[in-house]
């Protein structure tokens, strides 16, 4: 079990929760995953499949751990 | 950037790709550790760019890698897991024995006296925990120039031959 989907302002809450964050059955909004990257704690978004360009450079953004393992392909422009 | 990137449903990746992600310690951008578990092999140009590489990588799945890809993998100066190698030349040993930081062979249950030696000689410190020696084979790594990190009953059976 685990969340499907949040609101951008529980995005906003989870963004300044402390401790890791699991959210690995969600497939967040860009404008959430820019709110839940700007977390300095381990984020793990392993429900994530594709990634676009964007929200790439949204999550290039988070600083602690990030775990994208649901991830089949990874561009160079997204690895970047 | 993060420091820790685990992008382990990845099973192949592109050389461009590969290039970017071990790129990223060199623009101050540091990632510690990157972890590729799901990679089943890589490219000689991809073990080109691992040795560019200054943190951990997880390579947990790869079964096989080539003399060309062990020397340049050697370059590389963090912690490197290949787990997922069940079998490994004496050559490759040799090779890899110059890497600059730790190797994980988890995967390895037995070796011969030739791999023994060649783990003797290493100057990286190996981790080969699963290992079932020979008194033989625990004797030559006593005189190991940087003695790998055995199992516990393993450990014993080496101490017995450190003069």
């Amino acid at each position: 079990m685990g969340l499907t989907e949040i609101s951008d302002e529980q995005a906003e809450w989870f963004s300044k929760s402390k401790g890791p964050l699991f959210l690995n059955k969600l497939i967040p909004s860009n404008h959430q995953i820019e709110l839940l990257a700007s977390n300095k704690n381990s984020l793990s978004l392993d429900g994530i499949k594709l990634l676009s360009d964007d929200t790439a450079k949204s999550l290039s953004k988070h600083r602690g751990g990030l775990s994208l393992d649901g991830l089949t392909f990874l561009s160079p422009a997204q690895a970047e | 950037m993060c420091q820790r990137l685990s992008l382990n449903g990845l099973s192949s990746i592109l050389d461009e790709t590969m290039e970017k992600l071990m790129r990223q310690s060199k623009t101050g951008k540091t990632v510690s550790r990157i972890t590729l578990d799901g990679l089943f092999s890589i490219s000689d140009k991809q073990a080109q760019f691992i040795a560019n590489f200054k943190g951990d990588l997880g390579l947990r799945k790869i079964a096989n890698i080539s003399e060309e890809q062990a020397r340049s993998i050697s370059q590389h100066q963090g912690g490197l897991d290949l787990g997922g190698l069940s079998f490994i030349e004496e050559d490759i040993i040799i090779l890899l024995g110059w890497h600059k930081g730790r190797i994980s062979l988890t995967g390895l249950k037995t070796i011969t006296d030739e791999q023994a030696e060649a783990f003797s000689k290493a100057k990286c410190l190996f981790s080969i925990p699963r290992i079932v020696l020979t008194e033989k084979q625990a004797q030559i790594l006593a005189k190991s120039k940087v003695m790998p990190h055995l199992g516990e009953k393993e450990k014993e059976k080496v101490n017995k031959y450190i003069k």
